[in-house]
This record gives structure tokens, C-alpha cells and sequence, in this order.
């Protein structure tokens, strides 16, 4: 799996006027992840969790279809696009994921994630309150479907950083079946 | 030339990639997230809660966003050279934006921007009902009263290239 560092070294990310761009193609921005935490947090209380999944749905969709755009993902094969994935989400400050189940023939997923900073933040500012898991299980289950094949996949909380456990907990289908 | 802030703090090691994550002075952890999905989805939270609703957020953002680098910068005091801790790097470093120019006429500031990858998008996708600029807004404004430690509450909207204007323009009045 290729770090961050290297990608750098490699010249995938380029940092510059005041924005990270992914290889000439994609513009990021960086953004605190205490700030993130807070503002994921008044989204949720506000609009719930629902509307918060949903808003990082929506934001994973657009993200996947810039990937498919710009780097032709269409047709490559699952184990190369999880590759891809686990090392992107990761450098993006999405956490790292590590999978536990993914079968595309019984269309099951389950994935542990650890090292998010944005809900490592939301675990010191409102613990069991948190509600930014949310977002993020949103985003996931979009790629999910898009990169690795899981249809339809909406990701399900079963363990939480935020709850005192070592690792959320997030699967599709390995619980309950759909 | 113009200063880099970001290449200084890069080139110092202040910005640095620790255990694959970015973090900046070693301690404040930064994500990162694609201009166009952040437009989109600035775009269905003020389409949701209205234009306050989305400077609200801009708000929480920039206000907590200071508060760290404010925090941080305390400890640190020594380490740091004084041109970075000024508005113009310090908006910068912290991720929101690359102003051309911030002018300072009398108690007036003034601020442009030409290139802004979530703004650009915003009105791209979304034309002149962009609302994205409002959440940006607010993120300054926060970065103004606490740094130039004003009583006045946020920046005014000039110009903005939603409007079809060629560059964004917000004004402050500064006491």
C-alpha cells in the first residue's frame, strides 16, 4: 500500500496555492478536523442523522464520479480499486479502514475503521453524542457500491470510536440480509 | 515574488505527513475534501436551512479553525516566524483560501479573490443561486474579529462571480 509520504514524493498529490490537488486532476481542500467535527455535529443535531448520511451519500457520489472521470476505474478489478480506495481514503483524513468481509456474489461487506481524525475529534468534544459517523458512513457506502461492487450498499453502524469501542464497526448485509 | 506560507511551513516540516495523515505544527489534524463535493453539499445545506443557516456553520468553522491555530500558536510562540501569523498566511495554512490581495485603507479591509476551488465550483454547478460564497463569508468574518480582535461582526459582499464580476470581493470595517 503506497503512504501519503510516498504519493507526495510521487508527485500524486501536489500541495499549492492554498489547495491539494490529486494528480492535475482532482481539487481538495484541507479543512481542520476539530472545525469539521463541529459543524458535522450541529448538521446532525439539527437535521438528524438520516440527513447526515445522505449529505456524505450525496458527497461520496460526486467524489466517485470524479474518480471515474478522471482515472478511468470502470472495469478494473475489485481488489484493485479496494487497493486504491483504503490508501485514498486514508490520506484524504477519512480513517483507516481495514476489511474484515467483502463478497460481491452475497453482495456483504464489513470494514473496521480506526485513525479518523474527524471522529477521533468528535470522540473528545461530545463522546457518546457524537452523531459525524454519520457523514462518513455515507460516504463509504457510496464506494462501496460504485468501486467495489456491493449494490446498493448502506452502511450500518455496530461498534463506535465515539462509544468507547477500539473501532467503528460498519457493514452491509452480515447482520441483517437484505 | 509572493510569499508562500504553506511551501515555508511545508518546507520546515510544520506541515508534515505523520502516520499518512496530515497534520500542521505537529498537532492540529486536517482532512481532506474534493472542492466539487464540498460545493454540492454547502449548496443542499443552505437550500436546507436557508443563507443564515449556512453562514452559521461558516461561523462554527472558522471560529473553532482560529481557536485551534490560535491555540497552538501560544505554545509555540518562539518557533514561529511573525509573517505567518498575520490574517493573509494564516487563512492560508489553515485551508481556506488564497486571497490575491487583502488591502488595508484606512479602517477599511478590503479582500480579493480570484481562485477558490469550492466557490468556482459553487458557480459552476449552481450559476448565480450559488450560496456557497455565504459559507465562506462567515469563515472569514470569524478569521477577521478574532485576529484583528474587531468588534465588528462580519465582511460585506462586494462583488462575488456568481454575479458574473470577475473576481470575489468582500470589505471589512475594521473597529
Amino acid at each position: 500500500m503506497v503512504s501519503f509520504s510516498e504519493m507526495i514524493l510521487r508527485k500524486a498529490f501536489r500541495i499549492d496555492e492554498g489547495k491539494v490537488r490529486m494528480l492535475n486532476k482532482i481539487d481538495y481542500i484541507m479543512m481542520p478536523a476539530r472545525a469539521m467535527a463541529k459543524m458535522l455535529q450541529k448538521i446532525g443535531e439539527d437535521f438528524g442523522k438520516e440527513f447526515l448520511f445522505e449529505l456524505g451519500y450525496k458527497a461520496g457520489t460526486d467524489a466517485a464520479n470524479e474518480f471515474f472521470e478522471h482515472f478511468k476505474l470502470a472495469g478494473r478489478a475489485v481488489p484493485l480499486k479496494l487497493n486504491f480506495l483504503i490508501t485514498l481514503l486514508q490520506v484524504l483524513g477519512f480513517g483507516r479502514l481495514d476489511v474484515k468481509i467483502l463478497n460481491v456474489k452475497t453482495n456483504q461487506a464489513l470494514g473496521y475503521i480506526t485513525k479518523h481524525p474527524v471522529i477521533e475529534a468528535a470522540k473528545n468534544l461530545y463522546g457518546r453524542k457524537s452523531m459525524i459517523c454519520a457523514h462518513y458512513m455515507g460516504v463509504y457506502s457510496v464506494h462501496a457500491d460504485r468501486e467495489l461492487s456491493i449494490k446498493g450498499c448502506k452502511l450500518t453502524e455496530t461498534r463506535c470510536v465515539t462509544k468507547g469501542d477500539p473501532y467503528c464497526e460498519w457493514s452491509y448485509n452480515v447482520f441483517s440480509k437484505k | 515574488m509572493t510569499y508562500d506560507p504553506l511551501k515555508e511551513l511545508i518546507v520546515k516540516k510544520a506541515i508534515a505527513i505523520e502516520d499518512n495523515r496530515i497534520k500542521l505544527f505537529h498537532t492540529i489534524d486536517y482532512t481532506l475534501y474534493p472542492g466539487r463535493a464540498l460545493a454540492i453539499i454547502l449548496q443542499q445545506l443552505g437550500k436546507k436551512g436557508g443563507k443564515k443557516y449556512l453562514f452559521g456553520l461558516g461561523s462554527i468553522m472558522g471560529n473553532d479553525a482560529i481557536d485551534e491555530m490560535e491555540e497552538y500558536l501560544k505554545k509555540v510562540e518562539k518557533f514561529v516566524p511573525d509573517r505567518i501569523k498575520t490574517l493573509q498566511p494564516i487563512l492560508e495554512i489553515s485551508g481556506f483560501a488564497k486571497f490575491d490581495t487583502i488591502e488595508y485603507k484606512d479602517k477599511d479591509i478590503i479582500f480579493k479573490l480570484t481562485k477558490h476551488p469550492v466557490i468556482d465550483f459553487g458557480v459552476k454547478l449552481f450559476g448565480k443561486d450559488s450560496m456557497v460564497c455565504e459559507f465562506y463569508r462567515a469563515v472569514f468574518s470569524a478569521f477577521c474579529r478574532k485576529l484583528l480582535k474587531s468588534k465588528n461582526y462580519e465582511l460585506v459582499e462586494n462583488k462575488c462571480i456568481r454575479k458574473g464580476d470577475p473576481y470575489c470581493e468582500w470589505s471589512y470595517k475594521n473597529g
